[in-house]
C-alpha cells in the first residue's frame, strides 16, 4: 500500500467543506427553529 | 459550418431564447432586481455553482493541475474558495437578505446613510467586477475564437449581445436561469466528461506520474512550491469569495430561510465536486497526452480530442457556460449599480416602477456596450486593473462588512478609511513589487498587508470616532432581523397549523444527511483510488 498524505488531504478538505457546511446549517436549524417546530409539534398533539 | 460554430451559435440562441421568454416575469422592480423572490433550491444551486466555476478553473487552475499536479491549487488555495463561499452564502448572504438588501450596495446606504461611504464602495464595486469580468471574457474569448476559428471581435460581439439580452429584459431572472441551464453542461464536463478522461488515463497511471514528475501528488507540486505559496492563496480564495457580490448577491432571490440553507448544503458541495473532478481529469491529460502547450489548453484538447463528437460539443457548451455564467452575474451586477445605487440612490431619482425597470435596462445596455468596446480594443490598462480587481472586496470591503454587521462601534469614518486604506496600500504595495523596488518574505504578500492594514485602521478609526445615533440605532435594528424568524413568521400567516413549516425543516435536515453521505462516499471512493 502506497498511502499518500496530501491525496487525504486534498478528499479530506473537499469532505471537510461538506461536514462544516452540515454543521453550520444543523446548528442554524437546533437553535433557531427547533423551539418553534417542537412548540408547533406540541400543538398539534394537543389537538388530536 | 463547422460543428463547433454550429454549437457556439446554437448554445447562445438557447439562452437568448430562454432569457427573452423570461420577459414576462417582468413587472416591478423586485422581479428585475431580485427575480420577486420566488428563487427556488434548483434555480438557487445552478446559479451559485454555475458562478463559482469561471473559465479560471476550467482553463488556468486546470493548467497548473495538468503541469504541477491537482493538489497544488486543489488541496489548500480552492478549500479557501469553498470555504469562502459557505461565508459568502449562510452568513454574509443570509444577514443581508433578512435586512431587505436587493443589492450589496443597500447594505452600506442602510448601515451607514453616509453619501461619502456609498460613493467610495460603488466605486470599488464596479471596478472590482468589471475589471474581474472583463479579464476573463477577453481570455476565454481568445481561446474560444481559436478553437471555433471566428475572429475575436465577432466573439465577443456575441457574447455581449447575449448578455444584454439576459440582462436587459429579464434582469435577475434571465441571469439565474440561464445560469442554471449552464449548470447542467458544467455538470456534463465534471461527472461525464471527467471520469471518462480520467478512465482512459486509468487510475493505476494517474497514480503513477509522481514517478515521471516527482512531487505530482503533493502540496508543493512538480515545481516544488512553498508552502507559504500554499497558504497565501488560501488566505487569497477565502478572503475574496466570502465577500464577493457575484456570490453573497445570489442569496437575495431566495424565497425564503429554506431555500437559503438548503441551497449552501448542495450549493457548496458542488464547489469542491465540479472543481476536483476537473483538477483530476487535467491530471489525466498528463497521461493522455503530455506536452500540452500552453497548459491551460489541457482540458479544451481533451475535451475536443479525447471524446466523442457530441462530448466535445458539450465540453465546449461548458466552456461558453463557465465564461458566461460568471460575466453575467458580474455584469448583472454592475447595472444594478449603475441603475439602482448611483441614478436612483446617489443621484436621489424618485421613479416608480416601470420607470426604475427602464432605468435598470438601459444600465445593462450601456454596461453591456462598455464591455463590448473594452474587451475588443484590450487596453494595456484594462490588464493593469485585472491584478487588482478581483482581490479589491477582500481587503476593502470583509472588514468592512464583518464590522459593519459585528460591531456596535462601527462608523462611517473608520468603514471609509478602511476601504481606502485597504485598497490603496493593496495596489501601491503591488506595484512597489511588481517594480522590484520591494520584496516580501516568503509568505507574505500584498494582500495580506493591505487586509492588516486596512483592518488596523478600521479597529483605530471606530475606537476613535464615536458611532451616530443613526448608526446605534440601525446596529440594534439589524441585530433584531433574523431571516428565520422572518421564515417562520411567513409560513405560519400562510399556514397556521405549521404542517408546511415542519415539513420544510425536516426537507433541509434531510437534505442535509444525503449530501454527507454522497460527500463521504464520492471523496472516500476517490481517496481509496488515488491515495492508497
Amino acid at each position: 500500500m502506497d498511502f499518500k498524505p496530501y491525496v487525504l488531504m486534498l478528499f479530506g478538505n473537499a469532505l471537510l467543506t461538506t461536514v462544516i457546511c452540515c454543521v453550520v446549517v444543523g446548528a442554524i436549524l437546533l437553535r433557531e427553529y427547533r423551539p418553534t417546530i417542537l412548540r408547533l409539534k406540541r400543538e398539534r398533539s394537543d389537538k388530536r | 459550418m463547422n460543428i463547433t460554430l454550429t454549437i457556439f451559435i446554437a448554445v447562445l440562441a438557447a439562452y437568448v431564447i430562454v432569457a427573452a421568454g423570461l420577459t414576462r416575469f417582468i413587472k416591478n422592480r423586485d422581479d428585475f432586481y431580485v427575480m420577486g423572490e420566488q428563487g427556488s433550491t434548483l434555480l438557487l444551486t445552478g446559479t451559485l455553482a454555475a458562478t463559482f466555476l469561471s473559465a479560471v478553473t476550467l482553463m488556468g487552475i486546470a493548467g497548473i493541475s495538468y503541469s504541477e499536479g491537482p493538489l497544488v491549487i486543489g488541496a489548500l488555495g480552492s478549500f479557501g474558495a469553498w470555504l469562502g463561499t459557505l461565508i459568502a452564502v449562510v452568513w454574509i448572504g443570509r444577514k443581508m437578505k433578512a435586512m431587505e438588501c436587493r443589492t450589496m450596495m443597500d447594505f452600506f446606504d442602510r448601515r451607514f446613510n453616509n453619501k461619502w461611504v456609498s460613493v467610495v464602495a460603488l466605486i470599488l464595486m464596479v471596478i472590482g467586477l468589471l475589471g474581474y469580468g472583463i479579464i476573463q471574457l477577453i481570455g476565454a474569448g481568445l481561446v474560444l475564437a481559436e478553437i471555433i476559428d471566428v475572429p475575436f471581435p465577432v466573439i465577443i460581439i456575441a457574447f455581449t449581445f447575449a448578455l444584454m439580452v439576459f440582462c436587459s429584459l429579464s434582469g435577475m431572472y434571465g441571469v439565474v436561469y440561464t445560469d442554471t441551464m449552464m449548470f447542467f453542461t458544467m455538470l456534463a464536463i465534471a461527472f461525464v466528461i471527467s471520469p471518462m478522461l480520467i478512465g482512459q488515463a486509468g487510475m493505476e497511471n494517474l497514480r503513477g506520474l509522481s514517478d515521471s514528475l516527482p512531487g505530482y501528488w503533493t502540496l508543493a507540486g512538480a515545481n516544488d512550491r512553498a508552502l507559504s505559496w500554499s497558504i497565501s492563496q488560501f488566505l487569497v480564495w477565502i478572503l475574496f469569495f466570502a465577500c464577493t457580490p457575484a456570490l453573497v448577491s445570489r442569496v437575495f432571490p431566495a424565497k425564503n430561510d429554506f431555500v437559503i440553507l438548503k441551497v449552501a448544503v448542495i450549493g457548496v458541495f458542488f464547489a469542491p465536486a465540479m472543481q476536483l473532478m476537473v483538477y483530476l481529469a487535467a491530471g489525466a491529460m498528463q497521461v493522455i497526452q503530455p506536452g500540452i502547450e500552453p497548459a491551460d489548453r489541457a482540458m479544451i484538447v481533451g475535451f475536443m480530442d479525447h471524446t466523442n463528437p457530441v462530448l466535445a460539443g458539450v465540453g465546449l457548451a461548458g466552456l461558453m457556460a463557465s465564461i458566461m455564467s460568471t460575466a453575467s452575474t458580474l455584469f448583472v451586477l454592475t447595472g444594478f449599480a449603475l441603475a439602482r445605487d448611483l441614478y436612483e440612490k446617489l443621484f436621489e431619482k424618485k421613479l416608480d416602477e416601470k420607470r426604475s425597470v427602464l432605468a435598470g435596462r438601459i444600465s445593462q445596455v450601456i454596461v453591456s456596450i462598455i464591455v463590448c468596446v473594452i474587451a475588443i480594443a484590450r487596453p494595456a490598462g484594462i490588464y493593469w486593473i485585472s491584478i487588482y480587481a478581483g482581490s479589491i472586496f477582500a481587503v476593502a470591503w470583509l472588514p468592512t462588512i464583518v464590522a459593519a454587521m459585528k460591531w456596535r462601534r462601527a462608523s462611517a469614518p473608520a468603514v471609509l478609511a478602511c476601504m481606502l486604506v485597504g485598497s490603496i496600500s493593496f495596489i501601491t504595495l503591488g506595484e512597489l513589487e511588481r517594480h522590484e523596488l520591494i520584496s516580501y518574505p516568503a509568505g507574505i504578500d500584498n494582500l495580506m498587508m493591505a487586509f492588516a492594514l486596512g483592518t488596523i485602521t478600521l479597529i483605530v478609526m471606530c475606537l476613535a470616532f464615536k458611532p451616530s445615533g443613526y448608526e446605534i440605532e440601525r446596529f440594534e435594528e439589524m441585530k433584531g432581523q433574523r431571516m428565520s424568524e422572518i421564515t417562520i413568521g411567513r409560513f405560519l400567516d400562510a399556514d397556521s397549523t405549521g404542517a408546511t413549516l415542519i415539513r420544510e425543516y425536516r426537507r433541509v435536515w434531510m437534505a442535509l444527511i444525503a449530501m454527507l453521505v454522497v460527500a463521504g462516499g464520492l471523496w472516500g471512493y476517490l481517496f481509496v483510488q488515488l491515495g492508497l
